[in-house]
């Protein structure tokens, strides 16, 4: 259950050349990962990153954080994972991760209905808050529970295509998709120096992190989408 | 000395496993039949009757194993049959009370025992004192929904109950919810009425009903019994089992209690023992207090006699809180109780005996082993002959380790006799109150042999613990009345078994938590915070036993929910599980003092952490924090000041779950026992405590290494991270922890410009290094005391004013180093004076005191910290506020360099 996938998510797809060899460039995303608690998405992270799985995984307070390399044609793109808390009362720290974000998957739970739709709230927000130009995914998670589905893989694809997201279920307990929903992410993400933010890979001081008082003293406790249902 | 070794016993059995691969409805894997047991078996822990065996412990095997640890007798009413004894009818009827005396006992606590046989059945060496024994295996299989085999002796069971098992056990596979979901107790009291019967005409026989006959035929009896619609079945009993025309029926004892057999072997359910003399009821129904279901207090009325008391209180009751009353059973017979001078181990408590055995080196599995309960059979005999892709095997031969076996095997405990008897008075015998001066010195002898043993060594020292078993359970039956010394004795170290009643005293728990917890109308609660609560409890420390059992969810879910109905003002965040969780795991038995717990320890810890906004609470704290990290390594600060790896990063869900979801359960234990003695700024410092011990890898790692390291922990020492974080409270001057929101802020007497007060969080946030109050310089350094001077003092005052300023009036014990002239424009510092000073008064605390120029001060502390010094802050409100206090001084021209 816990086999290391890490070697297959190097190699999938289309991308072969080695992420230490003479790949041509770097960039350096940051991709946040949203939606209602306990629809994978610290699972999904897990699994991408380390090839791993538990049954239990434990609620995130506030935020994880991981990184994942993979590449993408002749381009070694680093992904920045920031993995938030589900509770809505964390809502009002999430623009703190999402911010500078260029790419974000909104998770939910193909056996809860009340989870997709939390996810379009979510959609709507990075839409209306998050950079322009961020690559939005949308993962139904929990696949492998087919049997108990509440949500049609049809209707979370007409969604998705309406509102321009890159759509897969998932399913973080058997890897199904979840390399690819990661990847299909890091091949649409633009590989030009000025979109990954001049950050320039592996020296770390580049990096800037927002300050959460003020993205708190920004806007008022979770005040830009108050809706949840 | 008589040596009465019938203690403690083990039985083993293995629960059924579920097939793989399953989930249940919230797409989690079924809990495993063992956990679910597990935690149901921890109700009956509190089960406490003189008739009754008392639950010790339960352990996981491997492979779905269970093994059972309980009060254990050798001798039982098969024993008496054995020995072909003829019984009196006073005999008889004074342990029928005490069987049905424990029978009522069992309903009031709403168990049934299911499981009445002459074997369960156990008698104390005088055979005076009946004690039932395997009464539990009904309720802690779940009714035997968790095991494959039935529960109950079929010669000893009621008709029903043939019928009963059949179709429940049906009934719940289909329901195939039974994980999650309570179900209810499908069983009835009156089948123990039958057992009873059984027993009882066994006894006046003299022989086992059936003989030697096969298990089928009390089946067969019962359906031919039901069938034949006959009201009493004794005679068709008899008669099966050609008793009917025995001589043994004529005698006096006999004929005794055939009226009574005979109500009981009724085989109707609704009709058995109906017919009681009102009168007789009543009476007994006051004296018992048992007016919930009447079942055995009408048979009792039928048996008459004299009414059976109790010989010796055997339990020892301690009231620690108003409303719990911890089991503390000492395990006194009555020629214990005489003995009591001579025999320091049998006046321990059972559950004592039974932690120090396993101390003593006992170990369950190698004695079941011997007592071939558990069986190696090789590994080829286990191969399957075939396998599903989903990892299903057919084909395999039923391992002969799953069929039930309800021997229990006594633990050995002669050793630990012998070894209590070795043992010197000093640890026997802890005094609460002084009096023998030699004797003290002894004990205090005693305590520093141990006291520098790593505490994984003294949890596991077997004389060790037996001291501080004995001593804390004085301790804790004196309370509060020794609360100081229980305090000193906490300090040391807490004794796992009593950690749950430590905790609680130290939090300073009150009144009648029973009471309160019960008054709490828990139903009332908005459906999406009960919802967040079902997702996260089955995610929160799920690798333990009792926590991730069914029986385990529901208490925290129950202590949770009390605790949101009673704090209208705050709510459920993600983390208040973790928070709860070490509370439920020790108060497993009693949510009113888990909830108590938690109660208590958030205001003192988290005070308004849990506000709907609680955005203000944690900004201060962090930026507290970086403060303090500040104050003890700078350069580790600077460094992650630079890197702009922020404590908001990696350090909320430490603080808001005072590490909870952090560590394991077991390092929560001892971090939280020194934790609940020091205030509400000690979560600051084992933050500080844990950035110490990684700091090397941080002071080398960029942004995404040390993010990386925090979002998996790495294990840390947790006895180091103790000692740090001590060391750290120690060395942090009061006044530096200072926080509006702390719940203790009363203790800072505010009204007072000596004082810390409120000051807005954008200034804290603009500032490295801590604040410290006027009050607490003069504390520090006795600056009320005429002969102050730097050489005496505690605390380094860097007084930055100019000469000018400073010449007027200033601090004793004060150095003047005025800001224009420390540092560069690279922040070099460039004063020889203050090299020097920080040079030789590395260790002291350096207080930057300033005027009302305070960005100067700020500036000055920052560029200190920014030079890696350490131990650096800065005087609140500057030196102003010292102008009416009358400890400004004139210096002289020799003060100044």
């Amino acid at each position: 259950m816990t086999s290391n996938n890490r070697q297959t998510s190097n190699n999938s797809n289309a991308n072969r050349s080695p992420v230490n060899g003479q790949s041509a460039r770097t960039c350096q995303f940051k991709m946040v990962l949203l939606g209602e608690s306990a629809v994978g998405k610290s699972s999904l992270v897990l699994r991408f990153v380390r090839g791993q799985f538990h049954e239990y995984q434990e609620s995130t307070i506030g935020a994880a954080f991981l990184t994942q390399t993979v590449s993408v044609d002749d381009t070694t793109v680093k992904l920045e994972l920031w993995d938030t808390a589900g509770q809505e009362r964390y809502h009002s720290l999430a623009p703190m991760y999402y911010r500078g974000a260029q790419a974000a998957i909104v998770v939910y739970d193909i056996t809860n209905a009340d989870t997709f739709s939390r996810a379009k709230v979510w959609v709507k927000e990075l839409q209306r808050q998050a950079a322009p130009n961020i690559v939005i995914a949308l993962a139904g998670n929990k696949a492998d529970l087919a049997a108990k589905r509440q949500i049609e893989v049809v209707d979370a694809q007409t969604y998705a295509d309406e509102n321009g997201l890159i759509f897969m279920e998932t399913s973080a307990k058997t890897a199904m998709n979840v390399n690819d929903i990661f990847m299909a992410i890091a091949k649409k993400l633009p590989k030009n120096q000025d979109s990954s933010s001049g950050r320039t890979g592996n020296n770390g001081p580049s990096i800037t992190v927002d300050r959460p008082g003020n993205s708190r003293a920004a806007g008022s406790d979770g005040g830009c989408c108050a809706g949840t249902k | 000395m008589l040596v009465n070794n019938d203690h403690l016993g083990v039985n083993t059995f293995v629960a059924s496993s579920h097939a793989n691969d399953q989930c249940g409805a919230n797409g989690l894997p079924l809990t495993p039949n063992s956990i679910i047991i597990i935690g149901r078996f921890q109700y009956l822990k509190t089960i406490e009757h003189p008739n009754l065996c008392r639950y010790i412990d339960i352990r996981k095997g491997t492979h779905e194993r269970l093994l059972v640890i309980s009060e254990h007798y050798e001798r039982s009413f098969e024993s008496l049959i054995n020995e072909n004894q003829l019984l009196s009818v006073e005999q008889m009827q004074q342990w029928s009370h005490q069987i049905l005396y424990s029978l009522i006992y069992l309903q009031e606590k709403q168990l049934h025992a299911r499981n009445l046989s002459l074997k369960n059945i156990r008698l104390t060496q005088s055979d005076q004192i009946v004690k039932i024994q395997n009464y539990g295996l009904w309720h802690m299989t779940q009714y035997a929904t968790c095991v494959s085999f039935p529960v109950g002796d079929p010669f000893y069971l009621a008709p029903e109950c043939f019928a009963l098992d059949f179709t429940f056990k049906n009934l719940v596979t289909a329901g195939n919810g039974h994980h999650e979901i309570e179900i209810n107790d499908p069983a009835n009291a009156k089948s123990c009425v039958w057992s009873f019967g059984i027993i009882l005409l066994e006894l006046c026989l003299g022989q086992r009903l059936y003989g030697k006959q096969s298990v089928a035929v009390p089946m067969s009896t019962s359906v031919r019994c039901l069938k034949l619609n006959v009201r009493s079945a004794l005679d068709i009993l008899l008669r099966q089992n050609t008793l009917d025309q025995d001589e043994r029926l004529k005698r006096t004892t006999t004929q005794f209690f055939l009226p009574i057999i005979r109500k009981c072997l009724n085989v109707q359910v609704q009709d058995r023992l109906v017919y009681f003399s009102i009168l007789e009821k009543k009476k007994l129904k006051d004296i018992l207090m048992s007016d919930k279901q009447p079942t055995f207090v009408e048979l009792l009325a039928e048996l008459g006699g004299k009414p059976y008391i109790s010989p010796i209180p055997r339990s020892f009751q301690l009231t620690l809180f108003d409303g719990v009353i911890p089991v503390l059973d000492h395990n006194l017979d009555l020629i214990d109780f005489k003995n009591l001078d001579t025999s320091p181990f049998r006046c321990r408590t059972i559950d004592q005996i039974y932690y120090l055995w396993k101390l003593a080196g006992g170990d369950l599995i190698a004695v079941l082993k011997n007592a071939g309960l558990i069986k190696i059979s090789p590994s080829i005999s286990k191969i399957s002959k075939f396998v599903t892709d989903r990892g299903d095997v057919y084909g395999l031969q039923r391992d002969v380790n799953t069929l039930f076996d309800d021997t229990s095997f006594q633990l050995s405990l002669q050793e630990l006799e012998n070894r209590f008897n070795e043992m010197p008075i000093e640890i026997l015998h802890p005094l609460l109150e002084g009096g023998d001066s030699e004797f003290e010195k002894r004990q205090e002898e005693l305590d520093k042999i141990i006291e520098r043993q790593p505490l994984a060594v003294r949890e596991n020292d077997f004389e060790y613990q037996c001291h501080r078993l004995i001593l804390f359970e004085r301790l804790l039956a004196s309370y509060p009345y020794q609360k100081q010394r229980l305090y000193t004795e906490a300090r040391k170290d807490i004794p796992p078994m009593y950690r749950a009643f430590v905790w609680a005293a130290l939090l300073e728990i009150s009144g009648n938590v029973n009471d309160v917890y019960n008054r709490i109308n828990k139903d009332n609660i908005a459906p999406t915070v009960i919802r967040q609560i079902e997702v996260d409890i089955p995610r929160c420390h799920q690798y333990d036993e009792r926590l991730s059992s069914p029986e385990g969810h529901r208490k925290m879910k129950n202590v949770l929910k009390g605790w949101i109905a009673s704090h209208p003002n705050l709510v459920y965040w993600q983390g208040l599980d973790s928070l709860c969780a070490p509370f439920v795991y020790l108060n497993f038995n009693n949510e009113a003092l888990a909830y108590a717990s938690l109660t208590a320890f958030i205001p003192k810890y988290l005070n308004n952490f849990f506000l709907k906004d609680n955005s203000l609470i944690i900004n201060e704290y962090l930026v507290v924090f970086s403060h303090l990290i500040a104050f003890h390594h700078p350069d580790l600060s600077n460094r992650l000041e630079t890197i702009g790896f922020i404590p908001d990063l990696y350090a909320i869900p430490w603080f808001l779950t005072v590490f909870a979801h952090v560590f394991p359960l077991n390092k929560i234990f001892h971090l939280w026992d020194m934790l609940l003695l020091g205030g509400s700024p000690f979560p600051l410092c084992i933050g500080v405590a844990i950035l110490s011990q990684l700091r090397p890898f941080l002071l080398k790692a960029d942004f995404n290494e040390c993010i990386l390291l925090f979002s998996e922990l790495p294990e840390i020492d947790i006895e180091r991270c103790i000692r740090d974080s001590i060391d750290i409270f120690a060395t942090t001057p009061r006044s530096c922890t200072y926080r509006e929101h702390a719940s203790d802020i009363t203790s800072y007497q505010i009204n007072n410009d000596l004082d810390m007060d409120p000051f807005p969080l954008s200034d804290l946030k603009s500032e490295r290094c801590p604040r410290i109050s006027a009050n607490e310089i003069v504390e520090l350094n006795d600056l009320r005391v005429q002969t102050t001077s730097l050489k005496t003092s505690k605390l380094l005052l860097i007084d930055i004013r100019s000469a000018d300023e400073y010449m007027k009036a200033a601090l004793p014990s004060s150095v003047n180093v005025s800001y224009d002239k420390a540092f560069d424009n690279q922040i070099r510092i460039v004063d020889n004076r203050l090299q020097q000073l920080l040079e030789k008064h590395r260790s002291l605390v350096k207080v930057v005191i300033g005027n009302k120029n305070h960005k100067q001060t700020v500036d000055f502390t920052n560029n200190l910290i920014a030079n890696n010094h350490s131990r650096v802050c800065l005087l609140h409100k500057g030196i102003d506020v010292f102008k009416t206090t009358g400890i400004l001084y004139v210096p002289t021209p020799s003060d100044l360099p």
